[in-house]
């Protein structure tokens, strides 16, 4: 089925890059070693081990029209790891994502449609969880005066799971958004969107009697989100999101509120060295706690990710570029015993065509 | 190695197709293609000939004093060979003004191209059109300048040498236009400036969009929710065996309950309560992938700007050259000779 998915994307490539000559591409790739001190993420005692990278992406433009274009986006990477996890041989994560969009644009209005496709296949890896998705979107966009946008989107999208640990999904999801850009320096947005889940699992009931007891219907779930962005340039480039989550379940355990940060600055520093930090935090609540007894929470009732990446690049020529990376990761339940944590340390070589 | 067969080809797909557009500049990149070869076969001709009158001229020379009828065969034959040599070098004359001509033509088509593209992102962004004309751009600047025949700016056509200028007069109108090219200069120098600003700011742009791709793409910035198994015993009565595996009848064939990387992370508390906790709930945030900032609207600006300081820049040349025309007038008029 892997193979199938990403024979499909293939052939969708090709024939929308052989639909017709011109468009202009952009070809990247970049290959790098990464010291991971805690590749299988482990809670305790993990083991530090190598892992390599590749990762390559190219787009273009098979139709490009003043009202109309359509652009083709495939990305593809792998990372092998180079120890081995509980005496298996060493495993890889194969990674390949195409993705295929239109758009029709009239004076102050644009509608665009997008069609995705990404292929994670994992071997021998316990720490990811390989998946075939797919998601067709359709969305309308429009100028509402000067300097003020907005749109709304649909989506409609499945995921197939690889892994046993990773139930299957089906997703529908409608959005709008507004934004507001008072120069091209400072930009902001705001969007609120609704996510329908439907996971291939069945949902679970809590009784005083029973605890924790499946029931005959399909886990499902309403995820309502509401984000603000900012991007900022001023002598260094900021860019940040902040985003409230709600998730509703029918199933015991799943339903959480949640506060998503996401931020990414990078200035020029100093000998054509540019820095670039990247960081992520979220917390959540979950609303039905493990131990349903009153007053009673476990530390499972409340998980906190923690990303943190500092990288450091520098372009050799006009085509290379060489970059240093260094990354913590804090990962689980917010209680200390819950936690994975790792340390990553990265050497990479990038070219573009 | 399947999958890097597959990069490979789509690598090659689409650095293939980064190519320009426009009928009218295709059919001139092609009209100079084609007579740039003429004009390097012309070369290689003229090249060998020469060559070869060279040759003739050394045997003519070493042949004079004995004198006799290869002397004189020789002698019959330079001429035929210098002909050929002139008519070759008017050829090559020819082709090299058909060749400017055609590169002339060419700048004036990516200008146009150019501007259309750029009144064209002026409506709103556009990626691909700003590739388009960051193509166009590239072409433009490699054809180079070419003979600045026009375009000395608003007022510099009003300066002339009229008859009855006197010397002062020529001197004035010198440094006028001295002036104005020293004013373009700096303007150039300061959208230069900008220009390189501007670059800083999308190569930045540039990086985070490519790392937020790649981070993406592996998935790496998603968390992990908990997932919630239900137990073999009641809540509050004896807690199960262990923490492997307690699947319940019913659904042990759903996904997300067989792990055991679940089990290794549950904790014992919540184990000992009735529910395992952990496993992953990555790949459900369709909408949490990060942004990418786009460059679109900066890459046009870039490209406006050149415009600007290219224009500045030949401005100024003509100016310079203009006002050299007036110096050397006036340094004829000082000695006399007008």
């Amino acid at each position: 089925m892997r193979g199938r998915g990403g024979a499909v994307g293939v052939v969708l490539l090709g024939l929308v890059g052989l639909a017709r000559p011109g468009g202009a591409a952009e070809v990247r790739a970049a290959v790098g070693l990464e010291r991971d001190d805690n590749p299988f993420e482990e809670t305790a005692d993990g083991r530090g081990g190598w892992i390599s990278r590749l990762y390559a992406s190219a787009s273009g433009y098979p139709l490009n029209r003043p009202r109309w274009r359509a652009k083709a986006q495939y990305q593809g990477g792998i990372k092998h790891f180079w120890l081995a996890e509980q005496g298996v041989s060493q495993g890889d994560v194969v990674t390949s994502d195409l993705e295929v969009s239109a758009q029709a644009r009239a004076a102050r209005l644009a509608l665009s449609g997008r069609g995705d496709l990404k292929v994670k296949g994992v071997n021998r890896v316990s720490s990811e969880e390989g998946y075939l998705r797919g998601a067709l979107e359709g969305a309308v966009t429009g100028l509402f005066g000067k300097g003020i946008s907005g749109g709304a989107h649909y989506l409609r999208g499945g995921d197939d799971s690889r892994a046993v640990t990773l139930p299957d999904a089906s997703l529908h999801e409608a959005g709008a958004e507004v934004s507001y850009s008072r120069s091209r320096r400072v930009q902001g947005r705001v969007g609120v969107a609704w996510r329908w889940l439907t996971y291939g699992r069945p949902a679970l009931r809590w009784t005083p009697d029973d605890g924790v007891t499946p029931t005959a219907a399909d886990q499902s779930d309403l995820l309502r989100e509401v984000s603000v962005g900012l991007q900022i340039y001023r002598g260094m480039l900021v860019h940040a999101t902040y985003a409230f989550l709600s998730n509703r379940s029918n199933g015991f355990g799943y339903g959480f509120r949640a506060h998503r940060f996401h931020a990414l600055v990078t200035r020029h520093l100093a000998y054509e060295v540019d820095g670039q930090v990247y960081l992520t935090f979220q917390v959540r609540r979950y609303a039905d706690p493990l131990t349903p007894l009153p007053g009673g929470r476990s530390e499972a009732d409340e998980y906190e990710q923690t990303v943190a990446v500092l990288k450091l690049s520098r372009q050799v020529t006009s085509r290379c570029g060489v970059s240093l990376q260094y990354g913590r990761f804090r990962n689980g339940a917010r209680g200390s015993a819950g936690f994975y944590r790792k340390r990553v340390y990265a050497f990479s070589v990038d070219a573009s065509l | 190695m399947r999958y890097v067969i597959i990069l490979i080809a789509f690598i090659a797909l689409f650095a293939s197709r980064a190519r320009a557009e426009s009928a009218e500049i295709d059919r001139l990149e092609a009209e100079r293609g084609r007579l740039g070869r003429a004009r390097d076969s012309l070369l290689v001709q003229r090249g060998r000939l020469a060559a070869e009158v060279d040759r003739l001229s050394a045997r003519i020379d070493s042949l004079r004093a004995p004198g006799g009828g290869e002397f004189r065969e020789a002698l019959r034959r330079s001429p035929r060979l210098v002909g050929r040599l002139e008519g070759l070098d008017r050829d090559l004359e020819r082709a090299g003004a058909d060749l400017e001509g055609v590169r002339e033509r060419l700048r004036a088509a990516y200008d146009r191209e150019i501007e259309a593209l750029v009144r064209r992102l002026a409506q709103g962004p556009d990626e691909a059109l700003v590739r388009q004309l960051v193509v166009y751009e590239k072409a433009r600047e490699a054809l180079g300048r070419g003979v600045v025949s026009e375009g000395a700016g608003p007022g510099a056509e009003a300066l002339s040498i009229r008859e009855e200028d006197g010397p002062e007069e020529v001197r004035q109108k010198a440094d006028l236009l001295e002036d104005m090219a020293g004013r373009l200069r700096a303007e150039a120098a300061e959208v230069a400036r900008q220009v390189r600003q501007l670059e800083t700011e999308r190569r930045l742009r540039a990086r985070v969009a490519a790392f937020a791709r790649e981070v993406s793409l592996f998935d790496e910035h998603l968390p992990e929710g908990r997932t919630v198994s239900p137990s073999e015993a009641k809540v509050g009565a004896s807690p199960p065996s262990g923490t492997q595996g307690a699947v319940p009848p019913g659904v042990a064939q759903a996904p997300g309950f067989e792990g055991s990387k679940e089990q290794v992370r549950a904790g014992d508390e919540a184990a000992s309560q009735g529910a395992l906790v952990a496993g992953k709930e990555v790949a459900r945030e369709e909408g949490s992938s990060l942004e990418e900032p786009s460059v679109e609207d900066l890459v046009a600006e870039i490209q406006r700007l050149k415009a600007r300081q290219r224009e500045a820049q030949e401005r100024e040349r003509a100016l310079r050259e203009r006002a050299g025309v007036f110096r050397e007038r006036l340094r004829r008029m000082l000695e006399g000779r007008e």
